[in-house]
């Protein structure tokens, strides 16, 4: 491939990643949490950027430009406004961050890239992530987050080439704060579990939508401004203030106790405004833009529910939001966004087809995990009988872990490290949530359908293969475990081409039951990134309550382990203790 | 106003974003902190809990003590009992880090228990591993609950690990560029070490009243500790000089360079002192090794350097205070009979300090002490079994390391079995758990306990070779290592600056600093060794990317077969690497380190003013990528 080559990096807020760019075609992506083990690793990505390198055949000598996902002067900039009228703020929260030098510093002396850096504003970075990506030849763009820099949600037009953002909400007025605020106020984790109250919103009643919308003005057009005195983020202590508890005339739910009826009516509450206010944005923004399509990324992009809205209600044929719509995802964007800035030229408009990014391992890799060990496993020589015999097990009700292929970038797990189950089982979802995941019972599971069948199966009319969206089941077949309370369904479609042995599992299960539909989860526990390494994967299927896993083309059924390694596992968790907090810090 | 607040940051952000803007930020936030200083807080109440024991009140409202379900995670640090009972007799309470818990050797055998026999007294047991000075006044706060009848103190071998306060930064950064890394240490030692020692102790004293206190001082291996190998000199000028001196074994001059900052120096000052019977000598240039990592900001085994013993023994000059000094119990050159490693005891070291203790505590306790019982063979055997591995983990020396393993089989020959295991986990490149030794491993709870232990279950796997061959040699295993490390090798391309290739001990894993770690390996030593094992002679190439101040020998087996130029950007070069079938070692030769240090001590500077480490030690060259294929 000729052309520049280009790293693309985010890091030092949440979700810390790293990609590879030679002469514009994505090689490689990949978090650095999971190669640290550590979930949500801001740190910044030194295992990834090894790894993506490595993926390349390249070394650090080859790279012309590393491109970083943030303009530090303008964060730095906002930084100081927020600690006004302290100059500077001294607070333990802001204490040493105040550095705009520390992404440049921290590439020289940690990453030893003593190179040329380019540094892409934060929604640019978003933007160009998912337009650059998403194959349009002219699209409108959205970016929505919490913060970047100042800016918490742009509006642009990619044409061609070219791609400019026009308008944008300045900070503190955010929707990913609004949401993260209702969050944390909610008991849950901010910056990490906005999805649970997602997933918890079909199980309320809109009964607070009134109060809900008081928090959030909607100005004309693609503005809109929080009502401060309900928000406390400002201070970096806490995200909601005094007010927002008066407003719904409850203490905030203590984390970790029992879900109620409040907890439910005020999640559905808080999406039904999201929802209202994103329509109402898009909107504007496509009589601006008069483009028929929609590229979009951010955090608030992962809210799938409103995605799926987006589609059926909203102004635009088509919608692209870039898989890993996060802050990881931006790095993507940054490293294109420097391809132009190093060439002149856009990078090859290609839509993205899959994010099996990642690192892949051999059967040789597989086969050494059990070499000194007492483990019965069993190897199948071709997919045609490995797929036939996980499909048996399957359909007899096992939970079943599956390591396949290339990791994916980004959050979903799409077939290469996933946990998979029979979506008709009715208990199947209880018992995930329970003893697999060891998480909620309320968390809902996504199909994974074969591309060609899931039109029968889902209200859908286009290939889905992100987990992007949801919409509604309209199928003959009962799916109990992967169809919300509501309904919906969030389908990832799985094409023969970009995931061939995934495909044939979803034929052979098929073939067994008349179902083409598979649960499939992210294959790791509760607080613990997804699985990387076929040693990971290992781990996490002793420590849970998996029935079997697929290593590859190596079978290990759960009676067949060794009593010691169970034993061993039964007491440690999995390593690393996530960053996850109460509060962002925006610093 | 709102605009003119928008324009006024932004440009004060344009003015502050360099690196000057950053340190010019920090410097104002700790002005202002300073300013603002509120006076220390009061004592905190701890509650009554004891470690990991809380206090449950009896029908007869006696108290006892009982494990705590939310610590359960420290437990495997503390003593293996449920319950710490009412107080029915004499008791004692002994305190203190893992030299105190018998470390190896716990849980069959424990100092506490030792004491319990010699002077037949209850003994209750608060020693935990890795306790750390801070955690000492919150425990000392709870003892009264217990009812002592005198305390034990055993402590201090992890005091040089300080927590910095905001005004230390600011001190230690001076002090770095004043002076370089060898100024900065002897402030650290002489100022934070000694500062906090000394105010630890006073906060324990001040707890514990009217009760008699036993203050132990501990000792170091210090004829047979050596440091790692990746440790060698901090920045310094003249580093060229140093290492050529080095070279020609000339401690003296080399020390007035390092400023006693190397234990490298040192050593080879106790080794020429040795040779000459010039046993004082010798032990100062010891400590002084063993002191020469203290402050310096590296990672280093635990040990108690002067200033902290100094510290303790000062403490003794209180009244109802009495001292065991192990440094004068142990004589002058105390070594492997003494210590497994660089500061846990041997069944010989235990009974000597348990007699020194048991006879201070005897006019306390008006009881007449018994002599401590010798460990059993079979237990201490698995203690010397275990400090092989431990030895071997801190890069010992395979003499060294051979030393614990043929003591092990000595003790009990029946350990033939174990040490197999433990020879053929560590040759395997999967995690532990994963071998079918980790079944017998699981058979032995005195080796469980550590092998076992979840840090070893997650640990990188290094190149344990030296290990391997010293089990295998004192267990006559024949030819198991070598048959395990072929089917072993990887499948090429092999990534060389993978652990298990090219780290002897964690440490070389994840580098010998404690800042944050480095997405390529800075190399603080001449040579950098990798372990290539392959199952057939054959001829690779090698894709080594680096960057150093001078040409780079590449060595396979003793024969040089490449020279790289070396230069201060990155490049990548291919050399050929003609291996043969089982064990290779490839070495990278390098330059001294570039002779300019200002630019680095500057840079150290600014990072500790941002409560960040700095990387202390000279750096001779930064490898990014070795492969072979």
């Amino acid at each position: 491939m000729a052309g520049p080559v280009i790293v693309g990096l985010a890091a030092h807020f949440h979700d810390a990643a790293c990609c590879l760019l030679v002469g514009g075609t994505l090689v490689a992506a990949a978090q650095e949490e999971r190669f640290t083990r550590v979930k949500h690793d801001p740190s910044l990505p030194r295992n990834a950027f090894r790894w993506c390198l490595a993926r390349g055949g390249m070394t650090i000598a080859d790279i012309d430009c590393l491109a970083w996902y943030e303009d530090p002067v303008a964060k730095l900039d906002r930084q100081l406004w927020m600690g006004l009228p302290y100059v500077p703020p001294s607070g333990a929260q802001f204490l040493f961050r105040l550095d705009a030098a520390r992404p440049e510093r921290e590439i020289r002396e940690l990453l030893g890239w003593d190179g040329r850096i380019e540094f892409v504003a934060h929604h640019l970075a978003h933007a160009a992530s998912a337009y650059d990506f998403s194959g349009f030849p002219d699209a409108a763009v959205l970016t929505v987050d919490a913060v970047g820099e100042w800016t918490t949600m742009s509006y642009g037009r990619g044409r061609g080439a070219d791609l400019d953002l026009f308008e944008e909400v300045r900070f503190p007025h955010s929707l990913g704060l609004f949401y993260s605020a209702i969050t944390a106020y909610l008991g849950f984790d901010v910056n990490d579990a906005e999805y649970k109250v997602m997933g918890l919103a079909p199980y309320g009643r809109p009964r607070y939508v009134d109060q809900v919308r008081t928090l959030i003005e909607e100005l004309p057009g693609g503005q809109f401004r929080l009502n401060l005195s309900y928000f406390d983020f400002l201070t970096g202590t806490r995200m909601f203030s005094d007010e927002l508890c008066r407003l719904f005339g409850s203490a905030p739910r203590r984390p970790e106790t029992e879900v109620d009826d409040f907890t439910r009516d005020v999640a559905r509450s808080t999406q039904v405004v999201l929802e209202e206010i994103l329509l109402d944005k898009a909107r504007w923004l496509h009589e601006r833009v008069r483009a028929p399509r929609l590229c979009m990324a951010g955090g608030v992009a992962l809210n799938c529910v409103a995605i799926g809205r987006l589609l059926r209600e909203g102004p635009f044929e088509e919608i692209f939001v870039q898989p890993a719509a996060s802050d990881a995802g931006a790095a993507l964007g940054a490293a294109t966004v420097a391809h132009r800035r190093l060439t002149g030229w856009a990078p090859p408009a290609k839509r993205l087809s899959h994010v099996f990014l990642g690192p892949a391992y051999s059967a040789d890799d597989v086969a050494a995990l059990f070499r000194g060990s007492n483990a019965r496993t069993r190897s199948y020589m071709n997919d045609e009988e490995l797929v036939e015999h996980v499909a048996e097990r399957l359909a007899d009700g096992r939970v079943i872990g599956w390591f396949n292929g290339a990791m994916e970038f980004g959050p979903r797990a799409l077939g290469a490290r996933s946990i998979l189950a029979d979506p008709r089982h009715p208990g199947m979802r209880d018992r995930i949530n329970a003893l697999v995941k060891k998480r909620e019972a309320f968390r809902p599971f996504a199909p994974a359908v074969l591309e060609e069948c899931a039109r029968d199966y889902f209200e859908l009319g286009h290939a889905a293969p992100f987990m992007v969206e949801t919409c509604q089941v309209r199928s003959s077949l009962d799916l109990p475990a992967v169809t919300h309370v509501d309904g919906s369904a969030r389908p990832q479609t799985v094409s023969a081409t970009t995931s061939p042995r995934f495909h044939a599992l979803l034929r052979a299960f098929e073939r067994r039951t008349g179902c083409p539909i598979l649960l499939n989860t992210s294959f790791n526990q509760r607080g613990e990134p997804i699985v990387c390494t076929p040693m990971d994967a290992l781990a996490c299927f002793v420590r849970n309550d998996l029935d079997c896993l697929v290593l590859e083309r190596t079978v290990l059924d759960r009676q067949d382990i060794p009593v010691a390694w169970a034993e061993t596992l039964r007491t440690t968790g999995p390593p690393g203790a996530g960053v996850s907090s109460s509060v962002y810090t925006l610093l | 106003v709102n605009d003119l607040l928008s324009r006024s940051t932004r440009q004060l952000a344009e003015t502050l974003a360099s690196d000057e803007g950053a340190l010019t930020l920090a410097r104002m936030q700790r002005l202002a902190l300073a300013a603002a200083r509120v006076p220390p807080a009061e004592r905190p109440d701890g509650g009554l809990r004891l470690g990991i024991w809380d206090p449950i009140a009896r029908d007869d409202g006696a108290i006892e003590f009982a494990r705590a379900a939310d610590t359960s995670g420290e437990w495997r640090y503390w003593a293996d009992i449920d319950r710490i009972p009412r107080k029915i007799g004499p008791r004692v309470v002994l305190v203190g880090e893992s030299v105190a818990r018998a470390y190896l050797f716990d849980p069959a055998v424990t100092l506490a228990g030792m004491l319990q026999q010699s002077l037949g007294v209850e003994v209750v047991d608060l020693a935990r591993t890795d306790l750390v000075a801070p955690q000492l006044p919150p425990l000392f706060d709870a003892l009264p609950a217990l009812e002592p009848d005198a305390v034990v103190l055993f402590a201090g071998n992890n005091w040089s690990s300080v927590l910095l306060e905001l005004e230390d930064l600011d001190t230690l950064s001076r002090a770095i560029r004043e002076g370089g890394f060898t100024r900065c240490r002897a402030m650290f030692v002489d100022t934070l070490i000694r500062g906090r020692a000394r105010a630890t102790l006073e906060q324990i004293a001040d707890r514990l009243e009217n009760t008699p206190l036993v203050v132990v001082v501990p000792e170091f291996n210090l004829l047979d500790w050596r440091s790692e190998p990746g440790v060698v000199v901090p920045v310094v000028a003249d580093v060229e000089r140093w290492l050529a001196l080095a070279a020609e074994r000339r401690a003296a001059e080399m020390i007035a360079i390092d400023d006693g900052a190397s234990p490298v120096s040192q050593q080879i000052a106790a080794a020429q002192a040795l040779e000459r019977n010039d046993v004082a000598e010798a032990r100062q240039h010891l400590e002084a090794a063993r002191d020469a990592l203290c402050g310096l900001m590296v990672s280093h085994s635990p040990r108690c350097p002067r200033v902290v013993q100094d510290e303790l023994r000062a403490a003794a000059d209180r009244p109802g205070v009495r001292l065991v000094d192990l440094p004068r119990l142990f004589g002058p050159l105390p070594d492997r009979h003494l210590f497994l490693d660089y500061c846990h005891l041997t069944g010989e070291g235990l009974q000597r300090a348990t007699a020194a203790i048991a006879d201070a505590l005897a006019p306390i306790l008006n009881v007449a002490p018994g002599v401590p019982a010798e460990t059993e063979p079979r237990i201490a055997a698995r203690a010397h079994l275990l400090a092989a591995v431990h030895n071997a983990h801190y890069g010992q020396p395979a003499e060294i390391v051979g030393y614990h393993a043929r003591r092990a089989n000595q003790l009990d020959p029946g350990i033939r079995g174990l040490m197999a295991a433990v020879a053929e986990m560590v040759c395997r490149n999967v995690q532990p758990w994963l071998t079918r030794a980790w079944e017998v491993l699981r058979t032995e709870p005195q080796v469980w306990r550590y092998l076992g232990a979840p840090e070893i279950q997650r640990a990188p796997r290094v190149v344990d070779v030296a290990l391997a061959d010293a089990l295998a040699e004192a267990a006559d295993l024949g030819g198991l290592v070598d048959q395990l490390l072929v089917e072993e090798s990887a499948s090429i391309p092999l990534d060389l600056l993978a652990p298990r290739h090219r780290a002897a001990t964690f440490r070389e894993a994840v580098g010998q600093g404690i800042g944050p770690q480095l997405g390529f390996v800075r190399v603080t030593a001449p040579t950098s060794r990798f372990l290539v094992v392959r199952p057939v002679a054959q001829e690779l190439t090698g894709r080594i990317t680096l960057r150093a101040s001078g040409r780079v020998s590449v060595i396979v087996n003793d024969v040089r077969v490449a020279e790289i130029p070396g230069q201060a950007d990155w490049e990548t070069c291919q050399v050929r690497l003609p291996l043969t079938a089982g064990r290779n070692v490839v070495e990278l030769r390098w330059p001294p380190p570039a002779a300019e240090i200002e630019p680095a001590l500057e840079r150290a500077a600014r990072r500790m003013e941002r409560a960040l480490y700095p990387e202390p030690l000279a750096a001779f060259g930064e490898l990014h990528g070795f492969t072979a294929s």
